[in-house]
């Protein structure tokens, strides 16, 4: 049951507990204690400057404090003996490294993106999967990415990316989206516990969005019965049109069963319609609790409100 | 409309014309015609749906970095025709950074695109470093969608058309602040939503969040994060709000070399004014693990979730484990495992309990010319209560080959089935997609290119789709190149059922192209 008041208190003090820890903390040199500069790296990896130029990881930085300045051994330690012994076993390699040690090391200055927004599990983690899966750092692509358009998703995702040339998936092949577009992994559209995982999908298709007047609670993560979106539709592709999972009453008999009347009523409704005929608002309502067409009495009878009995138009 | 089009023309030849002045330029231009040819129905065929007849222009992969650092860069695809996509950005690293971006689609319903929706994606971004500490960032993007569409399931057997019109303004700004590894961050995010259509669905929402994240002073290794958020979403025409608060927090402890903690918790409380309602969500996950460094690795996990309304009481606790281990260099091996079991404590949901599980395993191989994978996937939903079943199964390989002086090339095939079982019947269907593309290398200038896909889906479905491209290519050695591509595309639905319109439809492009590498 719900409770008001008593409940928030308790995460609100651990917040501001969090907060006041954090801001008390003492800060982190990026730039680690080595002697060989940059120059020194450069006699040898000639032009290696010239990939980080335009990104925040420029050599050239302007620096208000030498401790906060980017160099080549901020993110490749071990160069003393690497100077002496140029080897590529005995340089620090983000390539060559854990994924924890990759993103401990990042963390030296960058937020990961689990610590910004990320709630519950982090479907990457203990899969070898660190930041340098996803990002290069010596490219030029948008927040240094691989590449532009989400592509190296594929590079693991291999069946998901097959997904989107079934019968009816999102335009990926029409380059009208990327995978980035809904698996967002800077925060900014999660967590959105309460009023939908389908967040997501509402920033393109807001008009399927409620609240409503009448819900149907499986379109409503707002409902503890419902999944969102992902009740009825496959987001990649569908064998099925509109992306749903099911073709037909299929997709309603998974939770609903067919009504006793709807077996004899008008010579057997149920064997001569589908569910969605008349139940046509099926992500939401503003006229009637049973989602049925507002204008099912002017289709039936010709007349709005001839369908009488589902009190169509009112409720 | 055309004059955005003119506005968009000008400012290429006006980035073109700046590039030519400058020493630190790159990108393409290019022009030429499309022409298409179409027999069938055009609704039932989503990838050709976005294709157009007539000139193109575009200025694709252009940068040019001027001498203070600042770089200008602009991709614009398709800049006279109606499946434009385009951005254009500003920046300057470390200062600051502006992007521009408007892409449009539409999804045709009819046997022609008289029937159709089209969307238009605008955004702008920004972001500003006022101090080594001190960035602000914010945006504006607007979002329109406007046509007519053919609901799915219609009570006739003749076209019913709806009409869709209306716009979504979305805007957000904020602030961070950073110092070391301690940030905090403060973002508004809104949103208007207008419906032309009905203006009963008209809405407004704003969302207020601050975030911060943290070393434990002395303790470098454990970070802990906080956030909170308010959300009001505000249906002005009926008086009905939907509010929600939200405190998140966790913790990951890095331990020795290899091993991790990671604690996170969420709380959320949404209010529904217009009927009263109020819903508590809860979640409390663990997860553990352990890396060997270049050998394998073992992450297991928990979670706990409530969901609470005034009638019913859900609960869920789900268990995960997942592992990778490279045996030799060349190969990776990966798999996992998830299950969750949701409870109804209290109350009686029409849906009732529910299992949910997954296993899935990979194989990555690295051959001498490029990787070959193959991924096994099994998900299962079991509503015992209601006799429903879910199966699915999904197997996927992929390759691909580079051999320097001939070319590359990628190939994949994916086979996947579907098992829906039901108290009114089962419905099942399986699935096969094939797919590749292979690119020569450059011989005196001349390249060629081949790609197609063939989907071919049976059971209680039965469609057969392909796809298919030949490209020619040949550039000149003063950057000046020639291109045609040529893509069929073919749908047919064999188990066409539909009184009103064939399932069918056949699709021919060319695009001839000239281009000019700046």
């Amino acid at each position: 049951m719900v409770r008001h008041g008593r409940c928030m208190r308790s995460p609100l003090r651990i917040l501001c507990g969090l907060l006041v820890a954090g801001l008390a903390c003492a800060n982190v040199a990026l730039a680690q204690d080595s002697e060989i500069d940059n120059e020194t790296c450069l006699s040898c990896h000639d032009g290696y400057e010239l990939s980080l130029e335009s990104t925040a990881h420029r050599l050239t930085a302007e620096a208000r404090k030498p401790a906060t300045a980017v160099a080549c051994v901020s993110c490749h330690g071990g160069a003393e003996v690497h100077v002496d012994d140029p080897s590529v076993d005995n340089i620090g390699r983000p390539q060559a490294m854990t994924s924890s040690g990759v993103e401990a090391l990042c963390a030296s200055c960058h937020q990961p993106h689990t610590a910004i927004g990320g709630v519950g599990s982090d479907p990457h983690a203990g899969q070898d999967i660190s930041c340098v899966s996803c990002h290069t750092i010596h490219k030029n692509h948008g927040g240094l990415l691989k590449d532009d358009e989400g592509a190296f998703c594929g590079q693991c995702h291999v069946a998901a990316v097959n997904d989107f040339e079934l019968r009816s998936s999102h335009p990926m092949t029409a380059q009208a989206m990327t995978c980035i577009s809904c698996h967002d992994f800077t925060g900014t559209k999660s967590p959105d516990f309460g009023h939908g995982p389908e967040a997501n999908c509402i920033g393109c298709h807001p008009q399927q969005s409620g609240p409503f007047m009448h819900e149907h609670q499986a379109a409503s993560s707002f409902s503890p019965e419902g999944d969102g979106c992902l009740s009825c539709h496959n987001p990649h592709g569908s064998p099925n049109e509109r992306l749903l999972a099911q073709p037909g009453d299929a997709l309603c008999f998974q939770c609903h069963g067919t009504p006793p009347a709807h077996m004899t009523a008008h010579e057997g409704l149920a064997t001569n319609y589908n569910c969605m005929d008349c139940h046509s608002n099926v992500h939401g309502s503003n006229d009637n609790q049973a989602l049925l067409d507002p204008q099912l009495g002017t289709m039936i009878s010709g007349q709005p409100d001839g369908c009488f009995c589902h009190n169509v138009g009112g409720f | 409309m055309k004059r955005i089009t003119t506005l968009l023309m000008l400012l290429s030849l006006a980035l073109v014309a700046a590039a030519a002045a400058a020493s630190d330029y790159e990108g393409t231009v290019r022009a030429g015609f499309v022409a298409t040819d179409y027999e069938g129905f055009r609704g039932v065929d989503h990838p050709s749906m976005n294709v157009y007849e007539g000139a193109l222009l575009s200025l694709e992969g252009f940068s040019y970095r001027m001498d203070n650092g600042m770089r200008v860069t602009a991709d614009l695809k398709s800049i006279a025709m109606n499946n434009r996509n385009l951005t254009l950005g500003i920046a300057k690293s470390g200062r600051g950074s502006l992007t521009l971006s408007h892409n449009k689609y539409q999804r045709i319903y009819g046997e022609d695109s008289g029937t159709r929706t089209r969307r238009q994606v605008t955004n702008g971004r920004f972001w500003w470093q006022l101090h080594k500490s001190v960035r602000v960032f914010g945006g504006l993007g607007q979002t329109e969608k406007r046509g007519m569409y053919v609901p799915l399931f219609v009570i006739d057997t003749v076209l019913a058309i709806g009409e869709v019109d209306y716009s979504h303004l979305l805007y957000h700004g904020g602030v961070t602040f950073r110092d070391g590894r301690r940030l905090a961050q403060v973002e508004y995010y809104g949103s208007d939503f207008g419906d032309d259509v009905s203006s009963l669905n008209d809405r407004k929402s704003s969302r207020i969040r601050a975030t911060a994240s943290a070393p434990l002073p002395n303790y470098e290794n454990i970070v802990l994060n906080a956030g909170f958020q308010h959300y009001v979403n505000r249906i002005e025409n009926r008086d009905d709000t939907l509010r929600a608060n939200t405190v998140w927090g966790g913790a990951r402890f890095f331990y020795g070399d290899g091993y991790v903690l990671r604690y996170s918790f969420i709380f959320d409380r949404a209010r529904r004014t217009g009927d009263l309602s109020a819903t508590d969500n809860i979640a409390n996950a663990l997860y553990v693990g352990k890396t060997w460094k270049g050998q394998g690795g073992l992450m297991l996990g928990y979670r706990y979730t409530l969901q609470d309304d005034v009638v019913d009481e859900i609960t869920g606790n789900g268990y995960y484990v997942s592992g990778w281990a490279r045996p030799v260099a060349k190969l990776m091996l990966k798999a996992g495992y998830g299950s969750e079991k949701s409870e109804v404590q209290a109350g009686r949901t029409l849906t009732g309990d529910a299992d949910y599980t997954r296993e899935w395993g990979s194989v990555k191989y690295e051959t001498p010319y490029g990787p070959v994978r193959v991924k096994v996937e099994n998900k299962n939903r079991d509503n015992d209560d209601i006799g429903s079943e879910v199966d699915f199964i999904r197997v996927a390989t992929d390759m691909s080959m580079r051999l320097d002086r001939y070319g590359e090339m990628r190939g994949s095939y994916a086979y996947h089935t579907g098992e829906y079982e039901n108290s009114a019947g089962t419905f099942e269907y399986n699935g096969h997609v094939l797919s590749g593309d292979l690119m020569t290398e450059s011989y005196r200038g001349a390249q060629g290119g081949l790609s197609g896909t063939y989907y071919r889906a049976k059971q209680d479905v039965d469609v057969e789709s392909f796809r298919v491209g030949l490209t020619a290519r040949y550039t000149f050695e003063s950057g000046l190149g020639m291109q045609a591509i040529y893509t069929a595309y073919n749908f047919d639905n064999l188990a066409d059922s539909s009184p009103v319109y064939t399932e069918y439809l056949t699709t021919n492009v060319v695009e001839f192209s000239l281009s000019y590498e700046l």
